[in-house]
Order: C-alpha cells, then sequence, then structure tokens
C-alpha cells in the first residue's frame, strides 16, 4: 500500500502517505473497522519522520476518513459509497492535472489534447 | 520556540587554514534535524563541541538549556551520542559494557528498552565488543543511546560505512523511539538521500561554517531548477536567490535557484527575459548546488 | 552497583595481568632467600643469621621496586590511554563533571594497588607463620608491604595528574605524557642501579635526597630492611 512512497517527489511526504490510503479505501483494499499501522510501526518501517506520519493521519481525521482511537488504534471510517465514487474521480482528476502540464510544456493547445483522449478512448474500445 | 541545541557564534580552531567560525545553529525542540556538510566540513568537531569533548574558543553553547561546558553534566544525563568512531571498551563484551552503560546513566535506564534491541539487533551478550562487526558495533552503539531515554539523541554519522540492512535497522530503531518519547533528533550524514525523508530540519556546513538553515518542507520547495529563454547577464532585482546557472541549448539557460514560489512567476513579465520551465529538485541536488554557490562565494572573496 | 564498582570491574578487566602478576612477584620476593642453594639447608634447620637473611632479601627487594613501578605505572598508564583513544570519548561523555571521574579514575587505581598491598599482607602473614623468623623481625611482613604499597601509591600519585594532561586536547598531549611516563621509568631505573651500586653518577645529590628525611628516603637501599 506504502510502496510507492517517494522522498525525492516534490509532493510532501505527509501528502503521499495520505493519498496512499486514500486510494486504498477508494479502490476497496482497506474496508470499514480495518486498522491502518500506528504512527511508530508506520514511521520506523518507511523510515520517515513520525511527525509526517501523524500530519497525514490528522488529514485523514478531518477528512472522516480514519478515526484516531486514543490507545486503540486507528481505523478506517464507513464511507458512503458515493464518496469512493468522487474519490476516484478526485485522484484520476490529479492525474490529468499532471497530464495537462506536461502537454503545457510540450507546447499542445487544450485542443490538441482533447483531440489526442477522443483518440484514445476511441482505440480502446474498438 | 524552544530549542534543544542553541549555538551562538561558535568558534574554534581545528588545523591549518581551516576553523569553525561563527556557527548558529539553532535545532527546534522535538524536530528530527539534519546537519548536512561535505565530509571534513566540521560537522564532527562541531558535534565534539557540543558534547564538550572539545573547547570552543568562542561563543557560546546551550544544550538541553544547559550551558556548555560549565553545566555539561545535566545535559549529558539527558543526552545520547553516538560518534562517528566506535568509542566502547574493546574488551569487555556486550553484556558487560551494557552493564556498565545501565550504571552510568541508573536513573534513566529502560532495561527493557534495551533487552528488546539487543533480541532485535541479534547482539549476542558474550560476544567481546572487539570481535563485533562494524553493522553490530553500530547497532550496540545505538542501542545504549536509545536505552538512556534521552530527550536528545547526537548522531555522527550514525549510518557511515554500514551495508543498506544494518543502516534500515539502525534508523528504525531511532525513529521508533522518536515516536514513542518524542526525543529530539540532531543528526549529521553526507548521505543526504537518508536524511531527506526523516528530517523536518536542516542545517547544511561547508568549510566551517552555516551556509543555510531552514525547514526541510521550505528548503526542498523553495529548490527549483528554472528554464529561462534570452536571460541578460545580470539579474538585480530578482526576488530569488540564484545558486548556479548553466547555459544548455542555444538562448536557453538554466537556472537553480533558492526561496522559490510560484508567485514568482509575474517577475518574469518584468523582465526582459522569459521563462519556460519551472523543475523541482530534489535534496541531493538542491544540496550539491548550495554547497558550489557557497564555495564560489567563498573564493570570491 | 555504583558507577565506582562498574568501573573498578571494567579497569581489573583490562589491567588483569598486571594485578596477578604483582601477586606472583610477591610470592617471588618471599621465596627468592630460600631459593639459594647455599642457604636452603640452613633455613631448614631452622637457623641462619639476621644478617646473612637481610642481605639476601635484597634480591626479593629488588622485585619489590620493580612491583610497586609497575603497578603504579600500569594504573596510570591505562586512563592515560583512555584519554587518548576513542574510550575516552566514552567516560568523557559521562554525566559526570571532569574531576568527578578523574576522581573515580583515581580511586578505581588506589583499590587496585590496596588489593595488592593487602595480598602481600596474606603472603607475608603465612610466610611468618611457616619460617622460623630471627628474633627482631617479626613485624617484617607488615612492614614491608605497608612500604612496597605506600611507594606504589606515592608514584601513582605523581604519575596520575600526567596522565590526565591529555584529557580532552589533541593526541599529541597523549603522546607527550607517553614520553614522560618512559623519562620516568628510566629515572626509576636509574635510581634502582645507583642504589645497588652499578652506577655512581650525581652521588652527593642522591646521598641528600635519598637520606633519612629526603625526598626520595622511601626508595633507599635494601627493601627488605626496614627500620623495626
Amino acid at each position: 500500500m506504502f510502496d510507492r512512497i517517494d522522498p525525492r517527489s516534490p509532493i510532501p511526504l505527509y501528502s503521499q502517505i495520505a493519498n496512499a490510503v486514500r486510494g486504498a479505501v477508494a479502490a476497496g483494499e482497506l474496508r470499514a473497522g480495518d486498522g491502518l499501522p500506528s504512527v511508530r510501526a508506520l514511521a520506523a518501517e518507511l523510515r520517515v519522520n513520525p511527525a509526517t506520519v501523524v500530519q497525514a493521519y490528522r488529514e485523514l481525521e478531518t477528512e472522516m476518513l480514519i478515526d484516531m482511537r486514543q490507545g486503540a488504534g486507528t481505523f478506517v471510517r464507513e464511507v458512503p459509497p458515493e464518496r469512493h465514487t468522487a474519490e476516484r474521480r478526485r485522484e484520476f482528476r490529479q492525474r490529468v492535472r499532471q497530464l495537462l502540464d506536461d502537454a503545457a510544456r510540450l507546447g499542445l493547445t487544450a485542443t490538441d489534447v482533447a483531440e489526442i483522449l477522443r483518440d484514445e478512448t476511441t482505440r480502446g474500445r474498438s | 520556540m524552544s530549542y534543544a541545541i542553541e549555538t551562538r557564534g561558535l568558534g574554534r580552531v581545528l588545523g591549518k587554514g581551516f576553523e569553525l567560525r561563527d556557527v548558529n545553529l539553532n535545532v527546534p525542540t522535538g524536530s528530527i534535524y539534519g546537519f548536512l556538510g561535505a565530509n571534513g566540513s566540521g560537522k564532527t568537531s562541531t558535534i565534539r563541541c557540543l558534547m564538550g569533548l572539545l573547547k570552543a574558543s568562542a561563543g557560546s553553547i546551550r544544550v538541553l538549556g544547559a550551558e556548555v561546558p560549565q553545566q555539561l553534566p545535566s545535559a549529558l544525563v539527558r543526552v545520547g551520542y553516538v560518534p562517528e568512531k566506535l568509542h566502547l571498551f574493546e574488551k569487555l563484551t556486550v553484556e558487560e559494557m551494557i552493564r556498565f552503560h545501565s550504571v552510568a546513566f541508573e536513573a534513566r535506564w529502560d532495561a527493557e528498552r534495551g533487552e528488546a534491541l539487543r533480541r532485535e539487533f541479534r547482539l549476542r551478550p558474550d560476544t567481546k565488543i572487539q570481535r563485533l562487526s562494524k553493522g553490530e558495533a553500530g547497532k550496540l552503539m545505538m542501542l545504549l543511546a536509545l536505552a538512556q531515554r534521552p530527550e536528545l539523541l547526537i548522531l555522527d554519522e550514525p549510518t557511515d560505512g554500514l551495508d543498506p540492512v544494518v543502516r534500515r535497522d539502525v534508523l528504525s530503531a531511532v525513529l521508533d523511539y522518536v515516536a514513542d518519547a518524542g526525543a529530539t533528533v540532531f543528526i549529521s550524514s553526507h548521505l543526504v538521500f537518508e536524511l531527506e525523508r526523516i528530517c523536518d530540519w536542516v542545517g547544511v556546513l561547508d568549510a566551517g561554517t552555516i551556509v543555510a538553515e531552514l525547514p526541510m518542507q521550505v528548503f526542498k520547495d523553495g529548490l527549483k531548477r528554472l528554464r529561462v529563454a534570452s536571460a541578460p547577464a545580470q539579474l538585480p532585482d530578482a526576488p530569488f536567490v540564484v545558486l548556479g546557472r548553466h547555459t544548455t541549448l542555444g538562448s536557453v539557460e538554466e537556472w537553480v535557484v533558492r526561496g522559490w514560489n510560484p508567485s514568482m512567476q509575474q517577475w518574469f513579465d518584468g523582465a526582459s527575459c522569459e521563462l519556460r520551465d519551472v523543475i523541482d529538485l530534489d535534496l541531493e541536488e538542491g544540496f550539491v548546488e548550495l554547497l558550489r554557490a557557497a564555495r564560489r562565494r567563498e573564493e570570491g572573496r | 552497583m555504583n558507577l565506582y564498582l562498574a568501573l573498578l570491574r571494567v579497569q581489573f578487566g583490562l589491567t588483569r595481568p598486571v594485578w596477578f602478576g604483582a601477586v606472583i612477584a610477591v610470592i617471588a620476593a618471599y621465596a627468592t632467600p630460600h631459593l639459594t642453594p647455599s642457604t636452603f639447608g640452613a633455613w631448614r634447620e631452622g637457623g641462619g643469621d639476621a644478617g646473612r637473611l637481610l642481605s639476601l632479601s635484597a634480591v626479593g627487594g629488588g622485585i619489590l621496586i620493580v612491583t610497586a613501578l609497575t603497578m603504579a605505572f600500569a594504573a596510570a598508564a591505562s586512563w592515560a590511554e583512555e584519554g587518548s583513544r576513542n574510550r575516552g570519548v566514552y567516560l568523557m561523555a559521562l554525566p559526570l563533571e571532569r574531576w568527578h571521574l578523574a576522581a573515580l579514575e583515581y580511586a578505581v587505581a588506589v583499590t587496585l594497588i590496596l588489593g595488592v598491598g593487602l595480598a602481600m599482607l596474606i603472603i607475608g602473614g603465612a610466610y611468618a607463620m611457616f619460617v622460623s623468623l630471627p628474633p627482631g623481625l617479626h613485624a617484617y611482613p607488615v612492614a614491608i608491604a605497608v612500604r612496597t604499597t605506600g611507594a606504589s601509591l606515592l608514584v601513582l600519585s605523581l604519575m596520575f595528574p600526567l596522565s590526565r594532561l591529555n584529557v580532552g586536547a589533541q593526541q599529541v598531549t597523549a603522546r607527550t605524557t607517553v614520553m614522560l611516563l618512559v623519562a620516568l621509568a628510566g629515572l626509576g631505573l636509574w635510581v634502582l642501579l645507583e642504589s645497588m651500586g652499578v652506577v655512581s653518577i650525581a652521588r652527593p645529590v642522591f646521598r641528600w635526597a635519598f637520606s633519612s628525611g629526603g625526598p626520595l628516603h622511601l626508595w633507599v637501599g635494601s627493601w627488605m630492611l626496614v627500620d623495626i
């Protein structure tokens, strides 16, 4: 689940950790009631600052995605299915944005991108 | 903000033409502070000053609120120290050494943690220290430092020369302790990639002076490589610091800058040059460029 | 267990050969007069005169001088080594005042030398029980133990501050200390040779220094000859 954490990426480590959890929940890998590793264990495993893990978990907690219970551990909350869909869309949107940045760097216009996208989706279906 | 380590104008002559001068460190309490610098930049000597092993000839040092060297013992009892070279009694066995250390730090010693770490590190109690491998010796030093329940860990190149597996074990043990006890960690290394993921503060030492000290995220966020077309020779009013300029193809130059933020793109609208691209740098690249810039400045003097 | 005992254990462990060697040397010192073939028979018969015993025991006395010196040098030098090697870093990073650490180290060195002194008393006591001493020499084993221990502690007290010179400083000072120790060992040897009459340089100076009341009187002549 946390395999893709990359310290050299410009995305802050805590966001990467939070994204990994969001992704796993959206994909159904983590279900309501499942436990997340403790801050201590995850920090030691990923060799990141414990404060970074805490920051990621706090962010997820404000999003009502997880529940940090003092002394008992951290658990995934019950999430309505719409939210999963919304979450998947959100994640995909993020990737599209990166793609658009790349397109801009290559000097392609929005029309070019839309055209390529249409081509690729029809080709994928046929 | 309170500081676990605070130095003001620390100075000390170390050798011919080499000295620590005006070293100001501010290590926030609870942070993991990466003390970066090339080999021979004065990191170890700075640490030896903090530990009272080397007398500073100028400036003041406070470690955990205690003046060094005047109130040294009251600081040292709360400091776990791992030096770069093995400093233990070589003729003792692992068990005897642990026992000695536990007596020296009697009031704070955590026997349970010591034993747990000994098992985790797979150190046999009856092995003589002189027979330990480099990795095992490093683990033993870390065990002693962690089991004395320090408020501050001062680690001098704790993973230098260790194989990747041992490095991982040792760092994990440190992070496990920090998560548990909330201690401050001051860790020196020339292995920048290793510190990138664990530190929240960085201080960079070069040729005996601090060339940068800032939160890791600020350091990383502010470091960019800009691709700039038709750049002028002089940049008098740039809002960022240009650490280095290289010409690439044609009229396009690459600038490595520090202190960047996205709103600075507007500056290019007013300037005669054109910003083509903003590329992220990782800590190691940023570190290298920072040192190059510092050395150019030094030579220019 | 306190730090003094822990340090004593460590120091004893690191310099074990010196202390066992010292005890063996003491036994040898007592035994030498009896191993001389010409006297062996006489002792068995319970005879022998005090004068002859004393002249023979000068040999054993030489052994004791060397033992006392070795103990003092070893005890002081082992701490000097601590300072010059990385292990000194370990001791200095302990939460102790510098004087406290030095006091502990000194106390440990004194304890180890006193330990050998105690062994001397026991060996001497046993010797006095099994060998019939000539009249007037019954306090002899006690006096000789006190004298040897005292001499060793005196040398230690001179050497110890020297061994501390390097603490907190560079390796260069450690080398200086070793040189000083060697120089003093040479001086000790000279004193020994002088007292045995092999060498006689600066006789007037020595006569004063080693005369009763002189600063080095403790080291004079045949050690086994004690004022009783």
